[in-house]
């Protein structure tokens, strides 16, 4: 039941405010509180949850994520999920997660991930979007912030070649060669030498030639050597680097 | 003295789906291939069709006192003897190359399927040809090689656009990205 059914949003929000943190610091569950505001004043909820005197629970912005398609009509969504993460630091997770399920293809998703998993950057939006047709570009886009480490992780988790493109496209030729590595370890037969190619130009080797340091097992290795037929010397090489490890 | 032949990438975010080169030099002789087959097909099979583009050429070996024309109908020879079944389900019909060669007495071009070939300099690029010159026309592999145009006069870098490239003139730059070839 709503703790603030009787109450009107646009003349008692004192009121509003100290029953719902009275609510919470009871355990209460702010659910039926929270459905009953979005539905009958969006911006007073807003206010409630992003605004200047927002209320900075962790379970008040977890019952704010339920609803945010109504908070979506009361701010845009790029600002609300900006300002929600600074008002409630502990629900950073939980609110990009709801961010990247409802704008897959955003931009200002890059810049979200960017604050809330700092260095792994990329890796929730990317795996989370690996099956919608917004994954090549959402690749792009952090491979074009430098989010090097979560397109690894992205290329580990999915398996697909797109970020190991990307990172090749954007020159960054280390972290690329790892992603190559980092996804044949999950699908064998991904396509990734292909897509770099086509992402880089007729002659990758560079880029595979950096894949050559995170070789760890003879399955991968085997695997970059098959995709690496077309070009005859690095195929030559990968079979030395192959045999050595077979040896050790 | 080195030879690159470059086809442009397309405007978008794989520009080289199917592209494929291959470089030989001997002495004052060099050749430098550049081109592109299935590149509206599946990226896998551009990319096998490329490779087997790349395998016909790399056994041509120049050797110094080689003529331009005749190296140049040795790699077209090269070109057309590939089976139509490695290359894609339009069987080459859709490749296109820009071929340079050069010998002591200068440079010579040939191709297929080309919108557009530029001679790059220091400070930017000349077109090479204009209008129905032969050497600009449809994709494929006829029996002999549509056109040739030679220059006196040495040219290093030789850059083409395919017959559909939706821009028919080249930005300066960036344009060794956007020809695939990298740092």
């Amino acid at each position: 039941m709503s703790a603030v059914e009787r109450l009107d949003p646009r003349r008692d929000m004192a009121l509003i405010r100290d029953r719902i943190a009275h609510l919470l610091d009871t355990g209460g569950d702010p659910a039926p509180t929270m459905a009953d505001l979005a539905s009958r004043n969006p911006i007073a909820l807003a206010d409630l949850v992003v605004g200047p005197k927002a209320i900075r629970h962790d379970r008040w912005a977890s019952a704010a994520l339920v609803q945010a398609e109504a908070l979506e009509k009361a701010l845009a969504p790029s600002a609300l999920y900006r300002r929600l993460i600074e008002v409630v630091p502990d629900s950073a997770g939980q609110a990009l997660e709801t961010a990247v399920r409802r704008h897959p293809g955003a931009q200002w998703v890059v810049a979200l991930s960017r604050r809330v998993e700092g260095q792994q950057a990329g890796a929730v939006h990317l795996a989370a979007t690996a099956a919608h047709p917004s994954f090549a570009q959402n690749c792009w886009s952090h491979a074009s912030a430098g989010h090097l480490p979560g397109l690894v992780d992205a290329a580990r988790t999915t398996g697909r070649p797109e970020p190991a493109a990307a990172l090749a496209a954007h020159g960054h030729l280390v972290a690329a060669g790892h992603a190559v590595v980092a996804t044949l370890h999950t699908d064998p037969d991904s396509p990734v030498v292909a897509v770099v190619a086509a992402a880089w130009g007729p002659d990758p080797e560079p880029v595979l030639r950096c894949a050559i340091p995170h070789l760890r097992s003879t399955e991968v290795a085997s695997a970059l050597r098959r995709q690496c037929a077309g070009f005859p010397s690095l195929e030559r090489f990968l079979e030395i680097v192959i045999e050595a490890m077979v040896q050790r | 003295m080195p030879l690159s032949a470059r086809l442009h990438g397309t405007p978008d975010r794989l520009p080289f789906v199917g592209h494929f080169r291959v470089d030989g030099s001997a002495g004052s002789v060099a050749f430098s291939v550049a081109g592109a087959v299935s590149a509206r097909c599946d990226l896998e099979v551009a990319f096998d069709s490329a490779r087997c583009v790349e395998r016909a050429l790399r056994p041509i070996k120049p050797v110094d006192g080689d003529d331009k024309v005749s190296l140049l109908n040795r790699i077209w020879a090269a070109i057309v003897s590939i089976d139509g079944c490695d290359l894609g389900p339009n069987r080459g019909e859709d490749i296109v190359a820009l071929i340079a060669v050069m010998d002591g007495d200068g440079v010579g071009i040939a191709g297929t399927g080309l919108g557009g070939v530029w001679a790059q300099h220091n400070k930017g690029l000349d077109p090479l040809v204009a209008g129905d010159h032969p050497l600009l026309g449809s994709p494929g592999r006829p029996e002999r090689l549509p056109g040739v145009l030679t220059l006196d006069e040495p040219r290093q870098i030789v850059i083409a656009v395919s017959h559909d490239h939706p821009v028919p003139t080249l930005q300066f730059a960036g344009l060794e990205r956007r020809c695939g070839v990298n740092p």
